[in-house]
């Protein structure tokens, strides 16, 4: 099964005094403005993890219904992985 | 060095911080210096083993950063002194002149500054102003920067303005010249300079052992007034007051206070690649032969904690000036020993 990891060069941060949430790609510059969602998820694939694990794991910190956050979490995954946020293993 | 505000939106978090159109760095390129000034930030004045190859690799960092952010990018190039060395001097500002900079002050002493070399510097179309420093009148500038280096800074100036250029003047004010600014403002309208810098002193570097230089709040007030007024009625030399605090003199004029740069839009380069917050802030952020920019300037803590108002003590929490001053954090770490307590000088009733 396809595992997803979170880049070495990226780097995450939650700016509390604005409550925004931001990935940052060390080598590049790029910066991504993220929601708390998208910032959980990233947060998850600090160790590779699955989609099904990815699932599993954000369903238990954000209160979410499985089937509907599945085909979000593909999208956000194929977004981030384009912008060289995530890669595969 | 504090932004213009005029040109900026009022920062309230990471994103809109920047909005800034320009980026300012600060670039040390040598610490070697041919004057030993008691006030100076510098803690040491060993040559570097500085070349132009490091020079272009730190310059490549910059550029690419101000590429990516979509930056103007505005330069002080300086040292220690940054003509000890004027081949490398020249090949640093033949490589910025091709490449995505907006404009480059020279920061120096102005000793080395000979014909040949000016007209070598005039060549370059970004070098926009050339900046030197003047402490007081001829008696206390010397006690401070050396024998007869009143009269050869003003020789500098007067060989500047006879090719044309720009010139400015810095001046660190602190209890030992406080009084000097107007007449000095006077005397450099003599000689043609066309800006005139006050900055309030910090006691680090070599100056860390002039505490009882710093003004009061009360002093600097005093001064700060005086400057304002002069600004007010004269052209020339033109007081440059984008500087922290003057907007408690008049909140509604443009031209005048500034926001903290830190963690806003400016950063400072040591000759061996260290970042600084601001030169006068001597905490090291991350070295840029051994990470990259980008790493030090999205995460590191210091900027993240001073990017948050929120964090500020004292008097500067909660202050209504706060979206155009919070006060300057290296004030408050030279007196305080902490970068984010009250600007000590802050005149402001609570």
């Amino acid at each position: 099964m396809k595992k997803y990891i979170l880049n070495k060069q990226v780097r995450l941060k939650h700016d509390e005094a604005y409550d925004k949430f931001y990935a940052f790609c060390i080598d590049t510059g790029d910066h991504f403005t993220l929601n708390k969602t998208g910032f959980t998820i990233l947060s998850i694939l600090n160790e590779e993890k699955s989609l099904d694990d990815i699932v599993t794991l954000l369903s238990e910190e954000i209160i979410v219904d499985e089937k509907a956050v599945f085909k979000d979490t593909i999208h956000f995954l194929e977004l981030s992985e384009k912008n060289g946020i995530i890669a595969y293993m | 060095m504090p932004s213009d505000k005029s040109n900026s939106k009022i920062p309230t978090g990471f994103e809109e911080l920047n909005y800034d159109e320009e980026f300012y760095f600060q670039w040390h390129i040598t610490n070697e210096c041919n004057l030993r000034c008691k006030h100076c930030y510098h803690e040491s004045y060993l040559k570097e083993d500085i070349n132009i190859s490091k020079l272009t690799q730190i310059a490549d960092q910059l550029c690419n950063a101000l590429d990516k952010w979509k930056k103007k990018g505005s330069f002080s190039i300086t040292g220690g002194e940054p003509l000890m060395n004027p081949e490398i001097l020249f090949q640093l500002l033949d490589n910025l002149e091709n490449r995505n900079v907006d404009k480059i002050d020279l920061l120096t002493n102005g000793t080395l500054l000979t014909d040949n070399i000016i007209l070598k510097l005039k060549e370059y179309k970004k070098l926009r102003r050339f900046q030197l420093s003047l402490e007081g009148l001829r008696a206390t500038n010397d006690k401070i920067r050396g024998v007869n280096s009143y009269d050869r800074t003003l020789d500098a100036i007067d060989n500047l303005k006879r090719h044309g250029l720009v010139v400015s003047i810095m001046m660190t004010i602190g209890r030992h010249n406080k009084d000097e600014v107007i007449p000095l403002a006077d005397e450099l309208a003599k000689h043609d300079v066309d800006v005139f810098i006050i900055d309030r002193f910090i006691p680090e570097g070599q100056g860390s052992a002039l505490a009882d230089w710093v003004l009061s709040p009360g002093e600097i007030r005093e001064v700060y007034t005086k400057a304002y007024e002069y600004f007010k009625k004269t052209l020339k030399p033109r007081f440059l007051l984008y500087r922290t605090l003057f907007c408690l003199l008049n909140p509604e004029d443009p031209h005048i206070g500034a926001i903290c740069s830190i963690g806003n839009n400016a950063l400072t380069i040591m000759p061996n690649g260290d970042v600084l917050p601001c030169r006068r802030l001597p905490i090291v952020l991350g070295n840029l032969f051994e990470t990259t920019l980008y790493d030090i300037w999205y995460t590191s803590p210091l900027l993240w904690e001073i990017r948050n108002p929120g964090n500020l003590k004292g008097k500067c929490n909660n202050c209504e000036y706060i979206p155009i001053c919070r006060g300057c954090r290296a004030v408050a770490y030279a007196v305080k020993g902490d970068y984010l307590a009250e600007d000590p000088q802050c005149w402001k009733e609570t």
